[in-house]
């Protein structure tokens, strides 16, 4: 199931929440919706699954607007978290189940399979108002993915994990992908997007800013990146002069070689100064173009 | 098995399966026997003793001829003769004594005598000693001017009035007017509760499903109307399940305990009249939840629901209120106009229906536009809570709450 965005705008008042936003996300392919706090990604998704209308614009379901019956065929982890508390584990999910038309052995079968996947199963005839903060997320997902829908939208699906729950999510997720489910996720943690993510749409301010697959931007934005692992001060890189956009770390840099400098007067320039670990020319992060994207703008702004 | 039905179900599961709801419903009326009756009992059957009442100045043998039927209800009457009410208001302040009464040197002639007492008089010892020495005064006074009492009383009997009504069939029937209006309060009140108890739960309801985190995954699945119509009929559904068990068990203990306690039994209903009853009162119901779902849709927190569900309580007493003139007069066009009016309409047109025989169009346009007026304000409910739901945290005016319902 493929989904079609065109040209959508939505406000809120005085605040332009979404300002024609346009994109294509294919069956296959997960396709990350990134930007920081407040860019918009929850409303574009609010959008898409018809809890809110645009103001302008078309969303579409393989090319048709959304239908009733096409809710079965999508799955959503929104953005604020939350099931009816007062219910036992497996009758909320059996409830929600039913609402996308599963029978109940099937849904069974897939609750039991799911919870053992994310190490719940002692949890299923508990309340959900018991669970942790991460295992109701969990849960949450679940309630997402158990009607094997052909659509997945998961707003901000890594936040408040641990990492052990991270990597089991983030296997589940590549692994629906793979089957050729089609996969919407919006994040504002870049690494996670580029571990996971074939395309990707950023924006800010409701507005795209960078869009397209993910090798096909870092491409764009050239091998020109250097990563430096050390032990000493970062400033000592700063100071060379060879370098801009420098991001630190605790224990080492990300940065762009200034123009016309070269990996090499870098590196010699260091040499003897800090104690180099590691030192490798590269495409850069998302995480930097993210930054340098949206901080562009905002100096521009 | 529609989505509507499922989530009918769960509502009625989610309200119905608690132990809240559960240990409510089978106390519910011991609770309210507690509340009503006991206290009705207990004042009954208090025993205070009997009151003593010295009374000065008055004639050893008048009071000998009332004191034994006062006796009977507790008041003891004592002849003080020409004691000065010094003395008397120092016995009444030691407590000795319940009051006095002061007779004028002539009775006959005065027409006016004193109770003194030291609390704020009981009311009903008030009109025993009004009524007692009364009819001796007036008895005495007829004596004195060479009438016979007994006859007068004989002569000046009051007359009965029966009366029937003629029905369309051509019969004449006789009803109790009386019962009329225990009944039509009684509906008039049943409603009233009903609606306080379970269209605020239904609007409450509402308010935690919006505010809740759970809507958006709701909405992903099911369609706003599903949702909230589902969330009205469920609640409704365990809302008349509970209520069916309290008159159920009403019922029950007004044949057991009923005559224990004077209580007179249900005056007898007909069949129709029950049928009109059910359906004006599931009408009303599922009006007012509807409209209560449209407050809880429109209100930001469950207080805000308070604020806002306050003018609805004004329609649901309205009637009661102006239930003398309703059947006093079921004919006018004050009566006709509440009873289509659809917030005024199951509780007015059951009134009407019950003491006078409404034309039948005006009952269908009445029942017509009810449904009409229910399935109206379900839409709008589901519309204004479609448009509520992101929008929770902030307080809304009314024009605000009609721009959505327009758009």
């Amino acid at each position: 199931m493929d989904l079609e965005v065109r040209n959508v705008r939505k406000t809120f008042g005085p605040v332009r929440a979404v300002d024609g936003l346009s994109f294509r996300a294919q069956g296959g392919r997960i396709f990350g919706l990134l930007g920081p706090n407040g860019a918009g990604k929850s409303t574009t998704i609010r959008m898409i699954m018809n809890i809110i209308a645009p103001d302008e614009g078309e969303i579409l379901f393989d090319g048709q607007p959304i239908r009733p019956a096409d809710k079965d065929r999508i799955g959503y982890l929104p953005e604020e978290r939350g099931l009816y508390r007062k219910m036992v584990v497996n009758d909320a999910l059996l409830y929600f189940a039913s609402l996308k038309n599963r029978s109940r052995s099937e849904a069974q079968a897939g609750i039991d399979r799911w919870l053992e996947r994310f190490e719940l199963l002692e949890w299923k005839m508990r309340k959900v108002e018991e669970l942790s903060k991460g295992m109701s997320q969990k849960l949450q997902f679940i309630v997402a993915v158990l009607h094997d829908p052909e659509i997945l939208f998961l707003d901000e699906p890594f936040a408040g994990l641990d990492p052990v729950s991270t990597e089991s999510l983030r296997e589940s997720v590549l692994e629906l992908g793979r089957r050729g489910k089609t996969i919407l996720l919006s994040t504002h943690i870049m690494d996670q997007a580029e571990r996971m993510c074939g395309e990707i749409l950023i924006i800010d301010h409701g507005r795209e800013v960078l869009a397209g697959a993910v090798e096909t931007l870092k491409a764009r934005f050239g091998r020109n990146s250097v990563v430096i692992e050390f032990d000493g001060d970062p400033e000592v890189v700063r100071g060379t002069g060879l370098v801009t956009n420098l991001i630190t770390y605790p224990r080492w840099v990300e940065a762009e070689l200034a123009q016309g400098c070269t990996a090499q007067q870098l590196l010699s320039a260091l040499v003897g100064r800090l104690s180099i670990r590691r030192f490798e020319v590269m495409a850069p992060s998302l995480h930097k173009i993210f930054i340098r994207q949206v901080g562009a703008r905002e100096g521009r702004s | 098995m529609s989505k509507l039905w499922k989530v009918t179900g769960h509502e009625f599961r989610r309200t119905a399966g608690t132990k809240a709801f559960i240990v409510l419903t089978i106390l519910g009326p011991f609770l309210i026997i507690a509340m009503t009756v006991v206290p009705a009992v207990v004042s009954q059957r208090q025993e205070r003793g009997d009151l003593a009442v010295a009374v000065s100045g008055a004639d050893a043998a008048v009071i000998a001829r009332v004191a034994p039927q006062l006796e009977q209800a507790g008041i003891l009457l004592e002849a003080a003769g020409s004691v000065s009410t010094r003395a008397l208001d120092a016995r009444l302040l030691d407590g000795e004594l319940y009051g006095y009464l002061v007779f004028p040197p002539d009775i006959q002639a005065a027409g006016t005598l004193e109770l003194v007492t030291r609390e704020f008089p009981d009311y009903r010892v008030v009109e025993l000693l009004r009524k007692a020495i009364g009819d001796e005064v007036t008895d005495a006074r007829m004596r004195s001017a060479g009438i016979d009492p007994a006859r007068i009383r004989q002569l000046t009997r009051p007359l009965e009035l029966r009366t029937r009504q003629l029905t369309k069939r051509g019969e004449k029937v006789q009803q109790d007017q009386f019962s009329f209006i225990i009944v039509g309060i009684a509906f008039t009140l049943m409603l009233y509760m009903t609606i306080l108890l379970y269209g605020q739960a239904i609007g409450r309801s509402v308010v935690q499903e919006k505010t809740s985190k759970t809507v958006e995954i709701m909405l992903s699945s099911v369609s706003e109307r599903d949702l909230l119509f589902g969330k009205i009929l469920g609640q409704t559904a365990a809302s008349l399940l509970q209520y069916a068990v309290w008159v159920g068990m009403a019922l029950i203990g007004m044949e057991l305990i009923g005559p224990l306690l004077g209580i007179a039994r249900l005056p007898q209903m007909a069949p129709v009249i029950l049928l009109f009853l059910v359906v004006f009162f599931l009408m009303g119901f599922l009006l007012y939840a509807a409209l209560y779902a449209g407050l809880g849709a429109a209100a930001e927190d469950e207080q805000n629901l308070g604020q806002l569900s306050w003018p609805v309580i004004v329609f649901l007493v309205f009637p009661m209120v102006s239930a003398g003139p309703i059947i006093t007069n079921p004919s006018s066009s004050f009566s006709v106009f509440l009873s289509l009016f659809p917030l005024t309409a199951p509780v007015v047109m059951f009134v009407r229906v019950m003491v006078s025989e409404p034309p039948g169009w005006q009952i269908l346009l009445s029942l017509g536009i009810l449904a009409a007026s229910v399935a109206v304000m379900m839409l709008l409910s589901a519309r204004v809570f479609r448009v509520g739901i992101l929008m929770t945290g902030k307080r809304f005016r009314l024009s605000e709450i009609l721009r959505w319902v327009r758009r």
